[in-house]
């Protein structure tokens, strides 16, 4: 197979995803809407799979009432960074991959300062070189391009890289595939690299749309429903299974017609949980309630929910 | 006029089917050639070569998507056309970039390409775009099926440059993932 069979092959897609994209433009910010179809396929599914006890708690959004998109700030005052930095897409470092971020709303999502400074540029951590326009790599040699621990919150899942006067936010994207391990698989290690210790860690926790804006609603402070949350995830020793093991359970073995279904339902039972840390960071987890399980997308990983897990979302989210 | 009544005259095999068509969809297609092409005569004939295949397939084809169907064919025609055109020297537009992107996906060896058709692979592609959330999808889908530039998929969907570079790149990994899961790749 070469990349011309690929190309070819991307012919195959289905006329409805196509068609799709062309009616779908604008933010992805409005709130899922309501679909009986795809509430009765997943019902359906979930009976057959055996979760209709998880199933039972969750009821989508009614309301497809859209949320007001929230105004980026003024970017007038965002200095423009140069050419070097401008091109910079991803950071390669320590096994995990940073996205470097530069505009404000992709800042505002991860609960970062909108203009990252110097002042912000704690301990050295490594040199950086180019390797391609996109990529930038940790190297032993001395270069220009230097990254630091984030001082404010110093953690593994930000960083700051410096490049002449410039400094820029790199936040964890996900774990390099070579480098997943057993380690990157608990749950509790999304916590660790986020520098959430403990349950007091947490700030609150609440539901996101697919673009990450906030549902309204749906925001927990109460300090004894997160810890409850929080004990759930880790004294239970989640332990993820990767995408694959998981494509495996669900999709491998069903006929065409079969796996378009299951594909669809699966995508539509996607909801997104936001959980801002005690130094400010937020990170995302998803959610599949009708399949039992939630999905760490920075170890790219999924975990079947307990009975108790299961629970806490029926009663905690709307 | 509507679809179905342009595919009547298809299946009337009446000439008027032709006109209909390219009132309707010849610009849609053009974009879609151009895309490909970056080259607006050989994008123009692109459209009428999309427009003789659809007669020539309607019947005993009847597509329940004309404007999809048309898509596809018009993609195909104009990669053919750009690949007679470039077998010696690599082509302007954006189609270049969008293989080199493509190129990530795929082994340099070990493949076991014998194995799988055209179609089966495109079975599996779908199936794994599918899988993806609506906006991954739909990023997929403008990128590599449609070939459109970065800058306008980012104005497309709200999105900086940057960020629509990096789901790229995502999808692109989670797509190597999954085709070598599949079995096309033994690594």
């Amino acid at each position: 197979m070469n990349r011309n069979d690929l190309y070819l092959s991307i012919s195959y897609i289905d006329d409805d995803i196509l068609e799709k994209s062309e009616g779908h433009t604008g933010t992805f910010n409005m709130a899922k809407p309501f679909k009986w179809g795809s509430l009765i396929a997943c019902i359906c599914l979930a009976l057959s799979l055996g979760f209709l006890s998880v199933s039972e708690f969750f009821k989508p959004q009614v309301n497809p009432e859209p949320i007001d998109p929230v105004i980026g700030p003024d970017r007038s005052d965002f200095d423009p960074i140069d050419v070097a930095i401008d091109d910079l897409s991803y950071l390669f470092y320590d096994g995990k991959v940073y996205e470097c971020l530069e505009s404000a709303e992709s800042l505002k999502r991860v609960g970062l300062p909108l203009d990252i400074t110097g002042e912000m540029a704690g301990e050295f951590v490594s040199y950086i070189e180019s390797v391609d326009s996109v990529e930038f790599r940790a190297t032993d040699k001395e270069s220009s391009v230097k990254l630091f621990q984030y001082a404010p919150s110093p953690c593994k899942a930000v960083y700051v890289l410096q490049n002449g006067n410039d400094f820029i936010a790199c936040v964890l994207s996900n774990w390099e595939i070579p480098a997943l391990n057993l380690e990157s698989l608990c749950f509790s290690e999304l916590y660790n690299v986020f520098g959430v210790c403990d349950s007091g860690d947490i700030m609150f926790i609440s539901e996101v749309d697919w673009h990450y804006q906030e549902i309204e609603n749906t925001e927990i402070r109460d300090r004894a429903v997160i810890e409850e949350f929080y004990n759930l995830t880790v004294e239970n020793n989640l332990v993820g299974i990767t995408e694959g093991d998981f494509y495996d359970i669900f999709f491998v073995g069903s006929s065409e017609d079969e796996s378009v279904g299951l594909h669809t339902s699966f995508a539509d039972d996607n909801r997104i949980l936001k959980i801002k840390a005690g130094n400010g960071l937020l990170f995302y987890i998803n959610l599949y309630p009708n399949y039992g399980y939630v999905q760490n997308g920075y170890a790219m990983a999924y975990y079947e929910m307990t009975s108790e897990l299961a629970q806490w979302f029926a009663s905690n989210l709307k | 006029m509507e679809d179905n009544l342009i595919l009547e005259l298809y299946w009337n095999r009446d000439f008027s089917a032709i006109d209909e068509t390219a009132k309707k969809y010849g610009r849609y297609c053009f974009v879609i050639s151009e895309n490909i092409l970056c080259n607006r005569e050989d994008s123009e004939e692109c459209v009428n070569d999309t427009l003789l295949n659809a007669w020539n397939s309607i019947p005993p084809h009847r597509p329940q998507n004309l404007c999809m169907y048309l898509a596809k064919i018009c993609r195909n025609v104009a990669f053919n056309r750009y690949n007679s055109k470039s077998a010696n020297k690599r082509g302007k537009g954006e189609l270049p970039l969008v293989l080199d992107e493509l190129s990530e996906c795929v082994s340099t060896s070990s493949d076991v390409e014998s194995q799988f058709s055209a179609e089966e692979l495109g079975r599996i592609v779908n199936l794994f775009v599918r899988s993806q959330s609506l906006r991954d999808r739909n990023i997929f889908v403008r990128r590599y099926f449609f070939g459109e530039t970065v800058s306008v998929i980012a104005e497309k969907y709200s999105m900086t440059e940057n960020h629509v570079m990096v789901v790229l790149s995502r999808i692109r990994k989670k797509l190597k993932t999954y085709l070598t899961k599949e079995g096309y790749f033994c690594e």
